[in-house]
């Protein structure tokens, strides 16, 4: 026996990882706790910053028109989820149960809302359905009989552009949903002897009933805090969302703003809630043994389901040409010659390329910052061994963002970040954070804050895939823990990550609620300047700035998705021969 | 071979720095471990010799891999110590501990090949991109790929794979390899061919090896010494004959392989009885008047067409006669005074012998057929109530 010595030259990774985690927990701290810890002091304070208790809960409840903003904001939200729902779930139906050709192109088309402000809509819907809107003057004139005014501002704007704007979160989560299936419970339905009908009611949609949940949980939400489409489309029909808005920047009374997006925060958090718990009770339907679903020829259910998906991806294109003629057009709707006039945006307010540009470039700053946070706090919660409560603290800290509406996050960012001094038990201190305010940095953290629980989430997913002992065997081989992240996980995890970095690009671009509150004039964005333009009556270059916003997200996602068909491409390399 | 352990001569005297002390090898001192205050590890201690190959066996759930990662640094004991050549490394974490690991998923990192797999822990140790490369081929000769150095793991069979992290394991020359269900996940030809390859790396670098594992022939075939746990406490710490032969406690006897129990016999010096049967024992047990269970393997169990000349013989039937391909198990039962005397208990004596094919034609035995039986005083052991073995001529495991 050779007298090896027991004791190794090493790396401790426990203090970096220390430093790492204390990094993670801080920027939550900042960016997550300490925002919405000054939202709930605000509710509970007036204008002075003294405390008056459930008061402005009160009020918001006496004033007519608030209490009546509560219930449009409810009905659009129901209305919104079962208009969009049906339509849903047979488009992805399609997509997984049936042979329809074409599905790849059907699938992008339905993800294109996702990447327009959600004004795009609203805009698109006033060329379409507004007073001189295409339908309505019955294709300018040339079609009379077409011409029917369907009252578009209110409800059956909001609902019918929320409906679409839905569309393409609620077809990933059953797509997701209606892919796992198991082949062999349907073979023994059928010999059973069940018929068709029959395996759809029981097997089929109590195989997806999660995903239907899931599905509505989530328009709910997105209708009940959007403010885009009812700010462009809701007349006078007050929801929320524009309460809040006008509160705040109309009115500058920020506690009552402060309480209505508590009231707007409370049904998100509970549909959130509900969410999880059904989430635990469906888990094990699926498992590793199952034999996926080879979706089988059937030339009627084949044809009615192709109609459909072409009907309801030329609804999706039809609003998105829509705006783009708008922006085109000379003088809707009296010169309809094309023109590059409304993207020349130097006569309206909002900022015009400079905004652009800024948007840009918060993107990718938010991509990268973005990206960093979310894979590394989930690798320091999945695959690092110490410190298990600061662990479970950032894992707990890290869902939290899903349920906060961005009006909540940019108004509790304004009230943190806009105020020169914190008054703690009467006495006044300076508020060292005040200085990150009007700053790119501070557009990017709540860019970052609030889409962070879908990019942690991702790569979760992701880390937990690869084997749980890589980190022990590198451990027992003296490799320090950062060696082994940027050697093996890193890489392996790749295509994750640039999903992850597509997501925070795209969502940074196109968002405006969080943002609103916090740009300044000398830090304009795009998304803002299409609600000034709007507010200004400026429709055209508002239609214009958005088709921008859609253009520049559609090509950097077409970036996105390249890089990681490439990653994905070396992965298979490691495994075929 | 140093057989007992707990003497502890100052291996630990110098805590986190390596201890000039003969006590080289692994040793594990009172180690106790649990899981959110459910006990995993209770009071487990061991000593493994230098270049001693061990095997730690139980069923599932019995600790035995929390065990490995304590040595591997991998979990922190409650209370305890973990010596390694001598150096107390209880509070060092593993990348300091100088330990090989092989698991049983292989966890070889997919996006590197075999070569760059094995050359992993050895980056920071030598300098020189050529003497890492050279070593790392080196390896890979040993466990016989050197030809599918720049082949990923996914081109891999299962044991090439499990052999690239034994070699990637033994790289960094660690003072000991540890080994959790290495073989588990390999399928039985390729299991048994890794066997060898395992023990013949092991003595050939003469290193110390703990395997953890719950195949009983695996831990038979492989160890020097082998240690059986159950419920996370230590049972048993002896070579596989021993244990097979010498169960310390009722649950060893019935862990590792086949055994017959017979229970209610009154003791009487070296004598047992029930029913009208005496039966002799190896040595007397202390306690007169107790109530042993007697027990004996099937393969030790003597049968005849006529009496023996000698003693602890008895008359049985043949109530079932199965076919197991190297022999045939009979279920006996036995007769004569003995049937009278089943008060209610169990039914009478039923116990199982195992007979080769060739005595069973010498014998042309068939079920129904009534044979003589033989218990072997050599072959006996006794079990008190609380199921440790006791009157071993030798003197009992602790």
């Amino acid at each position: 026996m050779t007298a090896t010595p027991a004791r190794r030259r090493y790396v401790n990774d426990k203090p970096a990882q220390a430093v790492l985690l204390a990094g993670s927990l801080l920027f939550m701290t900042v960016g997550l706790l300490l925002p919405l810890g000054e939202l709930a002091v605000k509710c509970l304070t007036d204008a002075n910053g003294a405390y008056v208790g459930p008061d402005n809960f009160i009020r918001f409840f006496s004033a007519a028109s608030l209490a009546r903003a509560l219930y449009h904001s409810l009905y659009v939200s129901l209305m919104s989820t079962l208009a969009a729902l049906p339509p849903a779930f047979l488009f992805a139906y399609s997509l997984t149960r049936t042979t329809i050709p074409g599905k790849a192109f059907f699938r992008h088309i339905a993800m294109l809302p996702l990447f327009a402000p959600t004004m795009l809509l609203g805009v698109s819907l006033v060329y379409l359905f507004g007073r001189k809107g295409i339908v309505t003057s019955g294709l300018f004139g040339a079609l009379p009989w077409l011409g029917i005014d369907i009252g578009l501002y209110g409800s059956t704007g909001i609902i019918i552009a929320e409906a679409i704007l839905v569309f393409p979160p609620s077809v990933m989560i059953l797509l997701t949903a209606l892919a796992n299936s198991d082949a062999r419970l349907y073979e023994a339905a059928e010999s059973l002897g069940a018929n068709k009908p029959e395996i759809f009611w029981s097997v089929t949609l109590p195989g997806v009933k999660y995903g239907v949940t899931s599905a509505a949980f989530v328009c709910f939400t997105l209708v009940f805090t959007d403010f885009g489409v009812p700010k462009v489309v809701g007349g006078n029909y007050g929801v929320l969302a524009t309460d809040i808005y006008k509160q705040v920047v109309g009115q500058q009374n920020f506690n009552l703003g402060a309480t209505i997006s508590v009231v707007m925060l409370l049904p998100t958090l509970l549909a959130f809630i509900a969410d999880n718990w059904l989430r635990r009770r469906q888990e094990g339907v699926v498992n590793s043994r199952s034999i996926p679903l080879v979706p089988k020829r059937n030339a009627t259910r084949d044809l009615a389901c192709f109609a459909f998906c072409l009907c309801a991806s030329s609804v999706i294109l039809a609003v998105f040409l829509t705006a783009l003629f708008a922006s085109l057009a000379n003088l809707w709707p009296y010169r309809l010659t094309p023109t590059l006039r409304h993207y020349n945006f130097r006569d309206y307010a909002g900022g015009g390329y400079l905004a652009f540009w800024n948007s840009v470039r918060m993107a990718g700053y938010s991509a990268l910052l973005g990206t960093a946070m979310t894979f590394g706090s989930a690798y320091l919660v999945e695959k690092t061994r110490k410190f298990a409560w600061a662990r479970r603290t950032v894992y707990c800290l890290s869902l939290a963002p899903l349920a906060l509406p961005g009006l909540v996050v940019g108004l509790a960012y304004i009230f943190l970040f806009n105020s020169a001094v914190f008054s703690v038990a009467g006495r006044e201190i300076p508020n060292p954070l005040s200085r990150l305010y009007g700053t790119m940095l501070l557009l990017v953290v709540c860019n970052v804050v609030h889409f962070y629980t879908v990019g942690f989430l991702t790569a979760s997913a992701a880390l937990r895939q690869l084997d749980r002992e890589f980190e022990a065997a590198a451990e027992s081989l003296s490799v320090p823990f950062y060696a082994t992240f940027r050697r093996v996980t890193l890489p392996l995890c790749l295509p994750a990550v640039i999903d992850i970095a597509g997501y925070f690009f795209v969502s940074s671009m196109a968002t405006v609620s969080a943002v609103i509150f916090l740009y300044t004039p000398d830090l304009q964005l795009a998304s803002v300047a299409v609600v000034n333009m709007d507010d200004a009556g400026d429709s055209a270059p508002a239609a214009a700035m958005s088709i921008l916003i859609v253009a520049a997200n559609i090509m950097a996602k077409a970036v996105f998705e390249l890089a990681s068909r490439r990653a994905r491409k070396a992965a298979e390399r490691w495994r075929n021969r | 071979m140093t057989a007992a352990p707990e003497k502890g001569n100052g291996g630990g005297a110098f805590p986190g720095r390596r201890a000039e002390t003969p006590d080289r090898g692994l040793c594990v001192r009172g180690v106790c471990k649990s899981f959110d205050r459910t006990p995993v590890l209770t009071n487990v201690s061991l000593q493994v010799a230098p270049g001693e190959f061990v095997c730690v066996l139980g069923p599932s759930g019995c600790g035995k891999t929390t065990l490995l990662r304590v040595v591997a640094g991998l979990e922190t004991p409650d209370s305890g110590s973990v010596l390694i050549g001598g150096g107390d490394v209880t509070r060092i974490p593993t990348a300091g501990r100088g330990v090989g690991i092989v698991f049983q998923s292989y966890a070889l990192f997919p996006n590197l090949t075999a070569l760059q797999n094995v050359a992993f822990g050895l980056r920071r140790r030598e300098t020189g991109a050529s003497s890492i490369r050279q070593k790392a081929l080196e390896l890979l000769d040993l466990v016989g790929l050197a030809e599918s150095a720049q082949k990923y793991p996914g081109q891999l069979s299962g044991g090439q794979q499990q052999r690239v992290a034994l070699a990637r394991a033994l790289a960094p020359e660690p003072s000991i390899l540890l080994l959790d269900e290495p073989l588990s996940a390999l399928d039985a030809k390729v299991r048994q061919s890794l066997r060898k390859e395992i023990r013949r790396l092991q003595r050939r670098l003469g290193i110390t090896a703990v395997m953890v594992t719950h195949d009983q022939e695996e831990a038979l075939t492989m160890s020097d010494r082998m240690v059986v746990m159950h419920k996370g406490r230590l049972t048993q710490f002896a070579s596989p004959e021993e244990i097979y032969r010498l169960p310390s406690t009722r649950f060893v006897a019935d862990f590792i392989g086949a055994m017959n129990f017979l229970e209610g016999w009154r003791a009487e010096g070296a004598i047992a009885r029930y029913g009208g049967i005496d039966i002799r024992l190896p040595a007397p047990l202390g306690a007169d008047g107790s109530v042993v269970t007697l027990a004996i393997r099937p393969e030790d169990v003597q049968i005849g067409r006529d009496l023996f000349p000698d003693e602890n013989a008895f008359v049985a039937t043949v109530a079932e006669m199965e076919f197991r391909g190297a022999g045939y198990y009979l279920t006996l039962k036995a007769l004569t005074a003995l049937k009278a005397l089943t008060d209610g208990g169990k039914g009478g004596m039923r116990l199982e012998a195992l007979l080769s094919p060739l005595r069973a034609s010498q014998l042309k035995i068939g079920a129904g057929d009534c044979v003589k039986v033989r218990l072997p005083r050599e072959r006996l052991i006794c079990f008190a109530e609380d199921g440790t073995a006791v009157g071993f001529a030798g003197g009992g495991p602790e």
